[in-house]
This record gives C-alpha cells, sequence and structure tokens, in this order.
C-alpha cells in the first residue's frame, strides 16, 4: 500500500520532469527563432539605413541650390544617422564586445546639437515649442556613434513635455575648464524623492504618468554619458509655476559637463 | 661559430610619418566585396578614394592580391570557400596569405558575439549602415598604414614570428626589406626569402609581399 503511494508520486515527478524537458526544448527553439529573426531583421535595417543615407547624401548634394529641398533632403540625412545611431546602442546592450569596435570619430557638440534641432523641427514647430541654442561652442570629444543619441533625447523630452509657445533652450559655456552644456524648458514638476530616480530605466514622474512616454529618454541619455566620461545631472528651478490639464509645471533643466 | 659584421639598418629609417594624403587616395585601391551594391561608395570616390567593387564571389584570395585595403562584408561573401563565416572566414584566410593588408570587415550584425568573434582578425569591424566620417576615418587610417613602409613590414613581421621563423632570419628578412625599399628593387626581399632556406610557407608568403606591398612601395618611392 505504501510502495504504491510513493510509486505514484515517482512516477508523477517524472511525468514533471519530462514535462518541464519539452518546455525547455521548447524555449531554447522559441530563444534560436527569435535570435534568428532579429538577426535577419537588425542586418536588414541596416542595408537600408545605408541605402537611405546614401540616396539623402546625393540628394541634398544635387539640392544645394533649393534651399527649401535641400533642408528636407539634410534632415532625412540626419534622421538616417539617428536610426544607425540607435542600432549601435542596440548593438552595445546585446553584444558586450560592441563598444571596442565602434569607431569613434571627432565631433564637435554644438554641431550634435544644431543637427538634433534640424531633426526636431517639424516635431517643435507642430507642438508650437521653439529651440534655441545659445553661447558658442568650438569643443569637440571622440563620439561614438551613439553620441547622436544624446541631444536628441534631450531636445526631444524637452518638446514632448512642455506647453505650447515655450522655448526649449540649449545654453553653451565654459566653467572653470569644463564645457557645461544646459537644456532648460519647462517641464511637469519632479518631486524631491524622484531626482535620484530619473535616469533609471523605465522611471516615470508622477505628473507624467498621464502622458505618452517609456521612461527610456533619460536612462539612454545617461548611458551615452557614461560612454563619454560626460557628467549628467538633472536641476530643478521653480516650481509650481502654473498647472495645466492637471498637471503641475515647474523649471526644468539637464546639465551635461565635458 | 656566430659571426655578423656591419651595423644592420634601422626599420626607422623607411618609415615614413607624415604622408600627402590626398596623393595616397589617389594611389591606394580599395577593393569591397559584397553581395549588394556598396552603398558608401558615391560618397567615399566623392572624397577621392578609390573603391572598387568586386562582387561576392571571388574563388581565390590572390583575386585581391593588388589591393592593400580590403573592406569585405560578411553575409553572401566568399562562399567558395565552403565555411558557414562565409567573409568573416574569407578575411581570415585573406590575413593568412596578405599579413600586411589593411582589412576591414563590415557587417549588418554587429550586434551579433559569434560575428563580432570571427572577425577578430579585420583591422576594423564596421557597422552596414557606419556614418561616412567614420568610413573616411578607417580608410585614412587604413592608407595612413599600407603607405608607411615600416608599418607594413611590422605587419609582416609580426606574421613571421606567429610562424615560428627564428629571429635571426626575420632580421636578415628585415635588412633585405629595407635594402628593397632603399634601392626600389623588390627582388632583394624575395631573392633573400628563397636563400635563407625558410619553410616553403613562408618563402611563398615573403614572396607574395615583395610582388605586392614590396613593389607598391617602391612604385610610390618613384613615384609611379
Amino acid at each position: 500500500m505504501r510502495y504504491d503511494k510513493e510509486n505514484r508520486k515517482i512516477e508523477r515527478l517524472r511525468a514533471e520532469v519530462v514535462d518541464l524537458k519539452n518546455q525547455n526544448a521548447r524555449l531554447a527553439t522559441e530563444a534560436k527563432d527569435v535570435k534568428e529573426i532579429l538577426d535577419r531583421t537588425l542586418h536588414e535595417v541596416r542595408r537600408f539605413s545605408a541605402q537611405l543615407t546614401k540616396f539623402s547624401e546625393r540628394l541634398s548634394r544635387e539640392t544645394e541650390s533649393q534651399p527649401l529641398i535641400n533642408q528636407i533632403a539634410q534632415s532625412v540625412f540626419y534622421t538616417a544617422g539617428m536610426i544607425s545611431s540607435r542600432l549601435a546602442y542596440t548593438d552595445i546592450e546585446l553584444n558586450p564586445k560592441a563598444l571596442e569596435s565602434q569607431t569613434v570619430v571627432r565631433s564637435g557638440i554644438y554641431k550634435k546639437f544644431d543637427k538634433a534641432k534640424r531633426i526636431l523641427a517639424e516635431e517643435a514647430r507642430d507642438r508650437e515649442v521653439a529651440i534655441r541654442l545659445e553661447g558658442e561652442s568650438r569643443v569637440e570629444i571622440d563620439a561614438l556613434p551613439v553620441f547622436e543619441l544624446l541631444p536628441f533625447v534631450l531636445l526631444e523630452n524637452g518638446i514632448k513635455y512642455s506647453p505650447r509657445n515655450q522655448v526649449v533652450t540649449v545654453s553653451f559655456e565654459t566653467v572653470a575648464n569644463r564645457h557645461v552644456v544646459k537644456v532648460s524648458s519647462i517641464g511637469p514638476t519632479v518631486a524631491d524623492a524622484e531626482i535620484p530616480k530619473l535616469f533609471d530605466k523605465g522611471f516615470r514622474g508622477s505628473q507624467t504618468a498621464s502622458l505618452p512616454g517609456e521612461g527610456l529618454g533619460l536612462f539612454l541619455a545617461h548611458q551615452v554619458c557614461r560612454f563619454h566620461d560626460v557628467l549628467i545631472r538633472p536641476e530643478i528651478g521653480r516650481r509650481n509655476l502654473y498647472q495645466l490639464g492637471g498637471i503641475d509645471y515647474c523649471e526644468f533643466s539637464v546639465v551635461l559637463e565635458f | 661559430m656566430f659571426l655578423i659584421f656591419g651595423t644592420p639598418e634601422r626599420l626607422s629609417s623607411v618609415s615614413q610619418e607624415a604622408i600627402d594624403m590626398a596623393k595616397a587616395k589617389c594611389r591606394v585601391e580599395i577593393a569591397v566585396l559584397d553581395d549588394n551594391p556598396f552603398a558608401p561608395r558615391d560618397a567615399l570616390v566623392n572624397h577621392k578614394f578609390r573603391v572598387t567593387e568586386l562582387g561576392p564571389d571571388i574563388r581565390t584570395v590572390d583575386h585581391v592580391s593588388n589591393y592593400p585595403i580590403i573592406i569585405c562584408d560578411v553575409a553572401g561573401v566568399g562562399r567558395a570557400f565552403g565555411s558557414s563565416l562565409e567573409g568573416a572566414h574569407l578575411v581570415n584566410e585573406i590575413r593568412k596569405a596578405y599579413p600586411d593588408k589593411f582589412l576591414i570587415g563590415y557587417t549588418g550584425q554587429t550586434h551579433s558575439v559569434a560575428t563580432t568573434n570571427a572577425l577578430t582578425a579585420a583591422d576594423r569591424r564596421m557597422a552596414k549602415d557606419e556614418s561616412i566620417e567614420a568610413w573616411i576615418q578607417n580608410l585614412e587610417m587604413g592608407i595612413n598604414e599600407v603607405m608607411n613602409p615600416r608599418n607594413r613590414w611590422i605587419r609582416m613581421r609580426r606574421a613571421l614570428l606567429e610562424r615560428d621563423v627564428e629571429l635571426l632570419d626575420v632580421l636578415k628578412l628585415e635588412q633585405a626589406f629595407i635594402k628593397s625599399v632603399r634601392h626600389g628593387n623588390p627582388n632583394v626581399l624575395s631573392e633573400k626569402a628563397r636563400s635563407l632556406g625558410v619553410a616553403q610557407e613562408v618563402t611563398e608568403l615573403i614572396i607574395r609581399f615583395s610582388a605586392t606591398a614590396v613593389a607598391t612601395l617602391v612604385g610610390k618611392a618613384l613615384g609611379v
């Protein structure tokens, strides 16, 4: 009688083991399939991105005498560059050796912000937000392809969270031998307790919960700064400036020290 | 008994630290191995690089012997060599036959650890959609490397040591190389390789190097 009970238990456990092995094999196959899909997709996206760069570069070269078309061609060219930069970040996430392979190019900081401004010009216009670059900068750094993401996400955040008819200001100055870039705008109020979490992946402040977004922008900006030894910190100015749609607004800046 | 008279020539005597990049660009031919049209081609040609697309189907590494810089895609390239690593395998084979060449492995799979590992023989690994600035920087780096006789020999010297060539033989070959460049005669080096009695594989390596790299460097010195 007792043996029967034990035998039934063993049988049950054996069946569980078989089931787990089957599940494991299924998951391994699924992982392999997903990897193959990812490999093929990234490969193709990179190929299309290279084509897009090629055509927009040619178009921008051949339309130099037509400023309006040329500006659009430049925007397409720069946007293609953003696809590359974003994929370069995916490389770093998936491949620990990607960072050491990527080509470092000497790049002007001001130029990178100006480029992001051009890419986002239409979005800013649609949201009735102005982007202003103030001060001068001839500072260059050794930039990885992912560096493009930094000015882009900071300006995009500024535009996205600003109420209408506001300005996103990027100021460039040198303070105590460090080049300081400050991106300032009016944005949803950040509580003191939320400040240390602003650069966490997926973090969204209580005042931004009802607004679209995934909490990735500042996380990405922080990662890019880490790769380039750039200090990044938030700065909160006057709080409770006004309330719009149930959201409290404050003066918000991200400060970069090169 | 071990007797050597005289003072060896210094390798630095044939070094060329600063090159005229505009002139060098006209001289250095860059081969591209890819199963698709090479997207940055036009932009690079506009920047005065000499780019030749050879397609994906080369049968032997000798097809690229005249190109000091080679850009090689991974997927769909070099299938005749029968390896699942395709272009990455081809990069390894070119590296074995021509250690002095500047090789760029480029791929749409820079996210893949396996592809990155397979491309360790390349001097640079690049993504398919890398910026034009990055292409220019890497190609200029390659031109600086292949147009400098010292750097070119150092690549070859490393390959000789990896193949267990005795240090004294490496020194003798190095002296012959310096003489080849100085006197504008690639044969000095190949004859030295034949007379030294080193392994056949090493002799062939040196003969190939003399016929391609040394001949180019000598031509450059003569302005041809």
